[in-house]
């Protein structure tokens, strides 16, 4: 059939399809195409749908329809592409909606505006101005480091994107963590920057492919230091009240009256049996941390930081990442996430320092991908060379901007911090 | 029958689930940073027009369904099959009482309508959302009932009974909403 595609305003890319026979278009509720605009009148204008023919005729609109320009005043016959103007709305008449691989290959792009207002790219300035004059305030020196490298972070739930170049793989960090221990193991001591990370296969409300990250790291801080950093940084920029601390089990406890740590993989299978909520149809033949994540995802996560900004430690040593296992409880990690309002904003560690160790967590990790269907990833890389030569003690956070910009300016969705998402790349 | 994986997962695709189909309403990625990433998705089944939640871990995969819309126009009636014609291909499809639920009652001949094939077979149907009806009979409203509050029972060519204002006389035509089977204004012919 037809549709009318926005091409100006908020609803800018909206498709309004039409139905056949009789289509009213107006600001009333019942009308068939409803344009809930002051500057639309109740009933505005009337397209007659008998396919092929379409027919379009002006009902006294306060505010008047223009096709291609003209006034309208008698009925007129419309022709794909034609452009209809309701009060101050835009449409291109079409018959077909474009898709994506037409946009890409066609001259005939209508996305080529920024998917942000203006207005939340400015914020978005100021929100990185105010980020390094906080950096700055506390000594940290901002670096530079490469996007595209040989090495990649061995990680099973992340897909790092490969580019060839003269016959060798290079790939997008998914962090810029190897290049900033690299420069922590040559003697800096506190630093951060501001970059861009890529992990493919990562789209939705929260998620864009390319999107920017705040990471730094201070050598000689303790695990409560690099904790309270982070907290008076979020609370400082979103201007919130005091961050609260809370255990990973402490969540659990709370939202579930589960343990994640002590309690038997029964009584976990048995907790997400008993939920009223559709889990993945094999979701048993997930493994512990799959369940652990699933029940995270879906019952904790949502509960976290509602009023001020919450900062989880202790995570369980299965999801360590590159943290060092907590000294005093074998069970866990020198891992935290920070969150506000349900959303992830900010993961941490005490890092690991021992290379053996971190070969042993890459090979696992590369075992798991290889359970998971997906490719191995390389493990030799200079990070491990680092480490060798001599890591120092240090503490290191990874922030997403992007998720910031949207906190501080309550847009709902990733793609409208953004001036152009993946999808307008 | 092809096979989307999550990564293809998004709103509008069409999948087969327990062997009816289904469209994608909505899909939300939901990932931990350094997590397992989940696709939380609701799905209306294009039979029952109920809508199903499933969420589904990365690497999970849904049966493509062979859903497509196209138009057609209503020729007959004979006992509980309903006829209609492809306006393109000429092809000519049945539906079950059961399948034009309600619709019948707007239902004339020639009448444009939308039809949802899938593997080919027609589905469910979608009539204009306003038709013109004939009204064949009703009883004479008491002179001076002008008001649009009053309403009396009418029935128009198809057989089906609407409820219109006391004005409407026998041989009027009328507009009716078929989405909410409610009578919209006299229709005057020029």
């Amino acid at each position: 059939m037809a549709y009318l595609l926005a091409t100006n305003g908020l609803d800018r890319g909206q498709a309004y399809e039409l139905v056949l026979g009789d289509n009213v278009i107006g600001r009333d509720a019942d009308c068939d195409v409803h344009l809930n605009l002051p500057s639309v009148s109740r009933k505005h204008v009337r397209l007659i749908a008998d396919d092929p023919h379409f027919t379009i005729s002006e009902l006294d609109s306060a505010n008047g329809t223009k096709i291609n320009g003209h006034q309208l005043t008698n009925p007129v016959s419309l022709q794909p592409g034609d452009v209809i103007k309701i009060a101050d709305l835009e449409f291109s008449f079409v018959l077909k909606l474009p898709n994506i691989t037409e946009n890409v290959s066609g001259s005939n792009r209508t996305d080529f505006q920024p998917a942000a207002e203006l207005s939340v790219l400015q914020r978005r300035s100021e929100l990185l101005a105010q980020v390094r004059a906080f950096f700055c305030d506390h000594g940290f020196d901002e670096v530079e480091t490469p996007a595209l490298s040989i090495d990649t972070v061995v990680d099973r739930h992340l897909s790092p994107l490969s580019v060839v170049i003269h016959d060798e793989t290079y790939w997008l960090q998914t962090s810029p963590e190897f290049h900033m221990k690299r420069l922590l193991a040559v003697g800096m001591n506190a630093i951060y920057q501001i970059t861009r990370a890529f992990r493919n296969d990562e789209k939705g409300p929260y998620h864009n492919l390319e999107f920017t990250m705040l990471e730094w790291y201070r050598t000689s801080w303790s695990t409560d230091d690099a904790i309270t950093f982070l907290g008076s940084l979020v609370t400082t920029i979103l201007s919130t009240g005091a961050h609260q601390v809370f255990s990973y089990q402490q969540a659990f406890m709370t939202a579930l009256e589960i343990d994640p740590l002590e309690d038997s993989t029964a009584k976990l299978l048995r907790c997400i049996a008993g939920l009223d909520f559709q889990p993945p149809e094999n979701w048993r033949s997930m493994d512990r941390d799959g369940w652990l994540d699933l029940l995270f995802t879906e019952y904790v996560q949502p509960t976290l930081g509602l009023d001020v900004p919450t900062i989880l430690v202790d995570y369980p040593l299965s999801q360590a990442a590159l943290a060092r296992q907590n000294p005093d409880n074998p069970k866990v990690a020198d891992r935290f996430e920070l969150f506000f309002h349900g959303v992830e904003l900010a993961n941490g560690y005490h890092e690991l320092l021992d290379v053996q160790e971190l070969r042993r967590r890459n090979e696992r990790s590369n075992q798991q991908r290889e359970q998971d269907g997906q490719p191995r990833l390389p493990q030799e890389s200079y990070l491990d060379t680092a480490m060798q030569s001599g890591l120092p003690d240090c503490c290191g956070v990874a922030l997403g901007f992007d998720r910031l910009v949207m906190l501080a300016t309550g847009v709902p969705d990733i793609s409208k911090v953004i001036a152009f998402p993946f999808d307008r790349a | 029958m092809a096979t989307y994986k999550t990564n293809d997962f998004r709103k509008g695709l069409r999948v087969e689930i327990n062997g009816e189909p289904y469209m994608m309403v909505e899909m939300n990625f939901v990932k931990p940073g350094k997590g397992n990433a989940f696709y939380k998705c609701k799905m209306r089944n294009l039979l029952r027009n109920t809508i199903l939640d499933r969420t589904y871990k990365g690497g999970d995969s849904l049966e493509s369904a062979d859903v497509e819309e196209v138009g057609c126009q209503y020729l007959y009636k004979q006992g509980d099959t309903f006829y209609f014609m492809n306006n393109v291909d000429f092809d000519q499809y049945e539906l079950s009482a059961d399948q034009v639920g309600d619709y019948w009652k707007y239902l004339t001949e020639g009448m444009k309508c939308q039809t949802v094939l899938w593997n080919e077979n027609p589905i469910t149907l979608t009539p204009p959302n306003h038709v013109e009806l004939k009204v064949e009979y009703c009883e004479p409203g008491a002179k001076g009932d002008t008001a649009t509050s009053v309403t009396k029972p009418v029935t128009v060519e198809t057989g089906a009974e609407i409820l219109c204002p006391a004005f409407i006389e026998i041989g009027n035509v009328i507009k009716v909403d078929t989405r909410t089977g409610d009578y919209i204004e006299r229709v005057n012919h020029k």
